[in-house]
């Protein structure tokens, strides 16, 4: 053993990161998602700098109003005369910003409390869990009409009410899945060298338990795009100057016969994202799945 | 016999662990399972116990409850006393049992398989229990994990590595040197070599012996094979339904054996000097242990049972200092059972 103390000294560690990229790269589809993800992301930047919202966006340019898509105006014009591309791409970010913080919330109440639920278990499981029932049957359109109601009309706001209403969702898969992690031998080898509950819970417990939690959340950051797109197309969401998709979607339905571009642009845009979005989802699963390793 | 144990208690301090009249029992909402029934057990230091008897005998029970690891609900310590080191577990606080469990008892599972986090180092696992009970840095902690890797006879290098990438006597090798890492003064092994294969089952087994001398530590191996008691332990406790029914050093249980049940336990092996002959094994099947047994819980089982074996729970007879028996045949001054006697 002597011999290889001085290798020892100095291990070369693979951070978890670099394992997790080595196995996501062996999956074409989700590198496919990923890169079209990040073009979209690109953009949606890009489009913060050189897009003048008051004009290119908000602005009214009656004269050039319902173009078809030409080199000038690759997306065509809408009946405002605004140019779709440029509106679509600076909406790229209302989407993402609600698809990832709606989801952002909804991960981490639900996680946390169903994370504790499973691991302790008894009458606290029992009060968490049936109120998780509670709130689960509230539909989430209701729940977002009621938010949105009761705070008035604003990004903030939609956030909060599609976190809160798929909150239950992630506290469910995370109860399940911490209750089969935490029936495991190596939680009860953990406790027996007097690892704190606390420590238990984070470093052994919830890393096994995140492989369904990741996966559904990546879905979710999906479903949390479509269902603003929903909010918005039915008023309820982005207020109608901004060009968030769902709302370009339903100021273009007076024009859908004639026009049918107005809605194939963002319609893609959104249809895009959200296939990225769920082939990444696909590569993460792989890629953090230890037994999968080769 | 009262007096004859209160001098062993005070001729010998040096007892690691004690147990007295120790009772578990699990209470499901199907029926109560008695696994533990007032047993007594004392470990000196630097020997090693083993714990043999049928699944479901509470072996494992009675290991788990020194670390206080029974599942509660559904388990239930009824009654009895656990004294590690002269602390009584019962009565430790949540901060005292951290600090006891992997300091003072530390412990091996039965399935190296299972019984290493997946998605964490093998070298972060082994510096885990070292940081909460040493006071030193991650850093240096790595590095202690590393030596302790290397005491296994396993390259340093390889504490960056995840158990997956480990065979599965290399993963035991790994729980050892998690469970000597502080270096407590009790070791448990839980069945640590079934789910191993024979080869490698001979190098654990040495390893650990090895170790439990350089570390100076106290061992209960708990097993039911008796090939591995006789290679590794200097005293041997038989088990059966919640109850030891034989105690004595390894000379006495193997060469003097008393009880019909481990008489039992020793005609179920193979013969080699025979190998056409047939396996005799205990007729029956093991007790129920949803019974509260008010009498033996071996008489239905039992080739020598009598009438007195129905009535009363055995008493505890010594047969020397070391070896008791729990037997209501040693009532009559005449009665031997069969193995001892074809033995001379």
């Amino acid at each position: 053993m002597s011999k290889n103390s001085k290798a020892a000294a100095q291990p070369k560690r693979k951070t978890q990161g670099q394992l997790i990229w080595h196995q996501f790269k062996k999956n074409k589809g989700a590198v496919i998602g990923l890169i079209a993800f990040l073009a979209i992301v690109g953009l949606a930047i890009i489009a913060l700098f050189i897009v003048d919202y008051d004009t290119q966006i908000a602005g009214m340019l009656i004269k050039d109003k319902l173009q078809k898509p030409s080199a000038a105006h690759i997306f065509g014009t809408d009946h405002l005369g605004r140019d779709v591309f440029l509106r679509v791409i600076y909406g790229a970010h209302y989407s993402l910003l609600i698809g990832f913080l709606g989801t952002g919330v909804s991960v981490l109440f639900g996680t946390l409390i169903g994370a504790i639920a499973g691991y302790f278990g008894g009458k606290l499981e029992w009060f968490i869990m049936r109120l998780v029932d509670v709130l689960m049957t509230i539909p989430t359109m209701l729940m977002a009409t009621c938010v949105v109601a009761a705070f008035g009309i604003s990004i903030t706001n939609l956030i909060l009410a599609i976190g809160i209403s798929t909150a239950p969702h992630f506290a469910r898969t995370a109860r399940a899945s911490v209750m089969t992690v935490r029936g495991n031998e190596y939680v009860e080898a953990a406790k027996a060298i007097g690892t704190s509950d606390f420590i238990i819970m984070f470093k052994h417990v919830m890393p096994n338990a995140l492989s369904p939690i990741i996966v559904q959340a990546t879905n979710r950051v999906a479903t949390c795009i479509i269902a603003a797109a929903s909010f918005s197309f039915l008023g309820l969401g982005v207020p109608s100057p901004l060009p968030e998709w769902g709302a370009m979607l339903s100021d273009a339905k007076p024009f859908m016969r004639t026009q049918p571009y107005l809605m194939i642009f963002p319609g893609l845009a959104i249809m895009i994202t959200v296939l990225a979005i769920n082939l990444i989802g696909d590569g993460l699963r792989d890629a953090l799945d230890p037994k999968l390793k080769r | 016999m009262e007096e004859n144990k209160d001098i062993l208690k005070t001729d010998q301090p040096e007892y690691v662990l004690e147990i007295k009249d120790l009772s578990i029992r699990y209470d499901t909402d199907d029926a109560k399972v008695y696994a533990v029934n007032g047993i007594d057990l004392k470990l000196k230091k630097q020997t090693t116990l083993g714990l043999v008897g049928e699944t479901g005998a509470g072996k494992t029970t009675t290991v788990l409850s020194l670390l206080k690891l029974v599942p509660d609900p559904p388990g239930v310590i009824t009654g009895g006393e656990i004294l590690v080191n002269g602390n009584d577990v019962m009565q430790l606080s949540k901060k005292e049992l951290s600090a006891m469990r992997g300091k003072e008892i530390a412990m091996i599972f039965q399935d190296p398989m299972t019984s290493l986090n997946p998605v964490m180092t093998v070298g972060d696992q082994i510096a885990e229990s070292i940081m909460i009970h040493e006071n030193v840095g991650k850093e240096e902690a790595f590095k202690m994990a590393q030596k302790m890797l290397e005491t296994v006879g396993i390259s340093g290098e390889r504490a960056v590595e995840y158990p997956h990438q480990f065979s599965g006597g290399m993963k035991q090798r790994v729980d050892i040197a998690i469970a000597l890492a502080c270096h407590p003064s009790i070791l448990i092994a839980d069945e640590p070599t079934t789910a191993l294969d024979v080869t490698i089952q001979a190098q654990v087994l040495k390893l650990m012996k090895d170790l439990k001398d350089q570390f100076q530590t106290s061992m209960i191996m708990i097993t039911h094979d008796l090939g591995i008691v006789a290679r590794t332990c200097d005293e041997v406790a038989v088990m059966y339904a919640g109850r030891i029914v034989e105690e004595g050093t390894l000379e006495e249980i193997f060469k003097k054996t008393m009880h019909p049940y481990t008489e039992g336990l020793f005609n179920s092996l193979p013969n080699m000097k025979d190998r056409n002959s047939k396996l005799k094994p205990i007729k029956g099947l093991i007790s129920d242990p949803t019974v509260d047994y008010q009498y033996c819980a071996f008489a239905d089982r039992c080739p020598y049972a009598t009438e007195k074996c129905w009535q009363e729970v055995p008493a505890k007879r010594y047969f020397s200092e070391t070896h008791m028996v729990m037997c209501s045949a040693y009532d009559d001054p005449e009665f031997h059972i069969a193995r001892g006697h074809e033995n001379g």
